[in-house]
């Protein structure tokens, strides 16, 4: 690979863990629903 | 007993921890191994908690199970801690300061302050109040180690939990909540030494922060849940197995051996790693006979509460072989009950089908809480695996990545889980906590050389920083309830009647009833909080006193009560009271109301109680239900089979 093919993939993989990273914490985040539910009934979610 | 003393007991047990562990890796490892400082300290006190829960079965089961015994013993392990002083040096690096350190530390103090808040709190839990400090404080009454008839909790493993007794009996019950919070917190100190030796140390410890706030580590750390105490076993088993490589001397991998001793010996699921380790440890080279030095060690460790379960059943994982082995029907245990008890805590504890595609998504499954019933959120291990997957898949990819310090920690993990899974064992996700430092060992320095090759390492520092931040207001959200009885002027009574429901009836049953009396109950979680001998009713875990709800037979029942030595029925008004609510009028409550009506259970006194699912949501505006619970007396003379 050429350099500039190295960094084109070094720069997708890395927008690939982000978009991993914002994926895992919104799913999380949202597994907490029931809890944020509970404390604050009229949560909209 | 005042906390000055409790306080002294717990660091008298903790020094003899040190001294008991220190003297003995000493000589198992001292000559072929020189270990970081950290790595000592860590080590020693985690096998020596592990060698004293040993040690302190052998009185126990002889019939001096009293304060004087654990004294001595702590007294013992604290001239070993004098003796090998000069075997444990103080750590001489400094860590340089910076703003990352600084705001990483805070996360660990916050964290920590709520683990204090928890320990100076009376114990809450039900597991916990049911048999992990129940049955401690049963043998500690009656003097002895005693076979309970009980399946499940009663037959568990218990080598750890002989620490609690010996907490208790010192130093009283803040003594043992302040010993789990310490066992529990060393389980963290331990993962941030092993993963220190290969990851820079601020990421260390900010990996280390992720696993001390995860959600399984809360719930279980401060309690007397033993899973995050034998996820210290494992770990230190598996830093053992890495390290035999330096030496070709056989003492890294007995002193291996030994933890995962420890682990079987507190837990049944610890014959699974012994298992999965074991295996690792044959597939290395010079495989088999460091392979049996690791088995007998473990075997060694870990053998007593099976030998126990063995002498008095027939069966060492008693229930869970009856079958299988066509055991003989006995008073507390028939081929019937085995049945229904089995078939009854499948329902309860297998919520997915042992399939290979449920063997794949289980991870995800439980992490995001897609199965309720496997307790992923409030018990879960968090999402940081998740967080560090991709980057550790790019950092394994590099030839250095596969070195030891990652291959053997994630081999046992993976094998572990294999193992559980497919065992047909319970489901819920926190059983899997012992082995989650070592998915992180190998994890986190992948994770960290995937980040620096690709460039992402500001990415994984924001992914790790939301995870702590999650997890740090998880923390707060669970301290409130424990700031509450720390700050406020709650007696402990008071905190219990907010937290356990059906302990004001207890309360008034310690104050009220006769030192002679037995009190049956059927809330498994107030049994801790008796002061004079208690019975737990559970439809499927004994069967002396059948209160399934297919059993009818009045005369057969007053007869059982008679045969356990039961004075008074202590349970909610749905299960006792006459035309009180129920879900459904099985042949059980229709006896109970004849039982009633006849006078052989006469209502005594009534109690009002919270019950909630969730006691830290309870604080924060969560809801609960009052439930009543009713003190009944029971008048054999007007029992079926007396009249």
């Amino acid at each position: 690979m050429t350099k500039r093919e190295t960094l084109r993939a070094a720069a997708l993989l890395r927008l690939l863990s982000l978009v991993w990273l914002a994926a895992v914490l919104g799913a999380y985040l949202w597994s907490f629903r029931p809890i944020v539910k509970t404390i604050l009934p009229a949560w909209p979610l | 007993m005042s906390a000055l003393v409790s306080v002294a007991a717990v660091v008298a047990l903790a020094l003899a921890s040190i001294g008991l562990g220190g003297l003995a890796l000493r000589g198992l490892t001292g000559r072929s191994l020189v270990l970081p400082p950290l790595d000592r300290w860590c080590l020693s006190f985690v096998a020596g908690y592990g060698i004293l829960g040993w040690l302190l079965f052998f009185p126990g089961v002889a019939g001096h199970f009293f304060a004087p015994v654990f004294w001595a013993s702590t007294a013992a392990g604290i001239g070993a801690f004098v003796l090998n002083r000069a075997w444990l040096p103080i750590e001489p690096r400094r860590p340089s300061a910076s703003v990352l350190l600084a705001i990483l530390i805070a996360v660990v103090a916050l964290v920590g302050f709520v683990d204090l808040l928890e320990g100076i709190a009376p114990p809450a839990d039900a597991d916990t109040l049911s048999y992990q400090f129940g049955q401690p404080k049963d043998f500690l009454r009656e003097g002895r180690i005693f076979f309970y008839e009980r399946a499940i909790d009663g037959t568990s493993a218990k080598l750890v939990q002989m620490t609690y007794a010996a907490a208790l009996a010192m130093g009283g019950e803040l003594a043992l909540t302040l010993w789990t919070m310490t066992t529990g917190w060393a389980t963290s100190v331990l993962l941030f030494a092993a993963l220190r030796r290969i990851v820079p140390e601020l990421w260390s410890l900010a990996f280390t922060a992720a696993f001390l706030s995860a959600p399984a580590v809360l719930y279980g750390g401060g309690n007397g849940q033993v899973e995050i105490r034998c996820a210290a076993f494992a770990l230190a088993a598996a830093m053992l197995i890495v390290e035999q490589r330096r030496s070709s001397a056989p003492g890294p991998i007995v002193a291996a051996g030994l933890f995962a001793g420890f682990f079987v010996g507190t837990k049944f699921f610890g014959l699974i790693f012994a298992g999965s380790a074991c295996l690792v440890v044959l597939l290395r080279r010079g495989g088999l006979p460091r392979a049996a030095a690791f088995g007998c060690a473990a075997a060694a460790a870990g053998f007593q509460w099976y030998a126990w379960n063995f002498v008095h059943t027939g069966d060492p994982i008693f229930p869970a072989l009856f079958g299988a082995l066509g055991l003989p029907d006995t008073s507390y245990w028939t081929r019937e009950f085995n049945l229904y008890s089995s078939k009854t805590y499948a329902a309860g504890e297998l919520h997915l089908e042992r399939s290979f595609l449920n063997y794949v998504l289980y991870p995800a499954l439980a992490s995001f809480n897609l199965v309720e019933k496997l307790e992923g959120g409030r018990t879960g291990l968090g999402v940081l695996a998740f967080v560090l997957l991709p980057l550790a898949l790019a950092g394994a990819t590099r030839r250095e990545a596969r070195r030891d310090e990652i291959l053997v920690p994630l081999a046992i993990a993976f094998l572990f889980y294999s193992l559980w899974f497919f065992s047909g064992t319970t489901q819920r996700v926190r059983h899997l906590l012992p082995v989650y430092p070592l998915l992180l060992a190998a994890l986190c320095p992948l994770a960290v050389e995937g980040a620096r090759r690709i460039g992402a390492t500001r990415g994984l520092a924001a992914g790790v920083g939301a995870v702590l931040a999650i997890q740090t207001c998880g923390q707060v959200v669970f301290g409130v309830n424990y700031a509450h009885y720390a700050f406020g002027s709650e007696t402990r009574e008071q905190f219990l009647a907010r937290n356990v429901s059906g302990a004001e009836g207890v309360d008034w049953i310690n104050r009220n009833l006769p030192p002679g009396a037995t009190v049956a109950t059927g809330t498994r979680e107030l049994a801790y909080l008796f002061e004079i001998r208690s019975y737990v009713l559970h439809p499927y875990t004994q069967m002396q006193v059948d209160i399934r709800p297919d059993a009818g037979d009045d005369r057969r029942f007053a007869g059982q009560l008679r045969a356990q030595g039961i004075t008074h029925l202590y349970a909610t008004e749905g299960m006792l009271q006459r035309g009180s609510p129920r879900l459904e009028a099985t042949p059980f409550h229709r006896m109970i109301d004849r039982l009633v009506d006849s006078g052989c259970i006469a209502v005594a006194r009534r109690f009002e109680s919270r019950h909630s699912p969730s006691r830290t949501l309870m604080q924060l505006g969560g809801g609960f239900q009052t439930v009543g619970y009713v003190l009944a007396t029971v008048e054999f003379d007007r029992c079926p089979g007396n009249r």
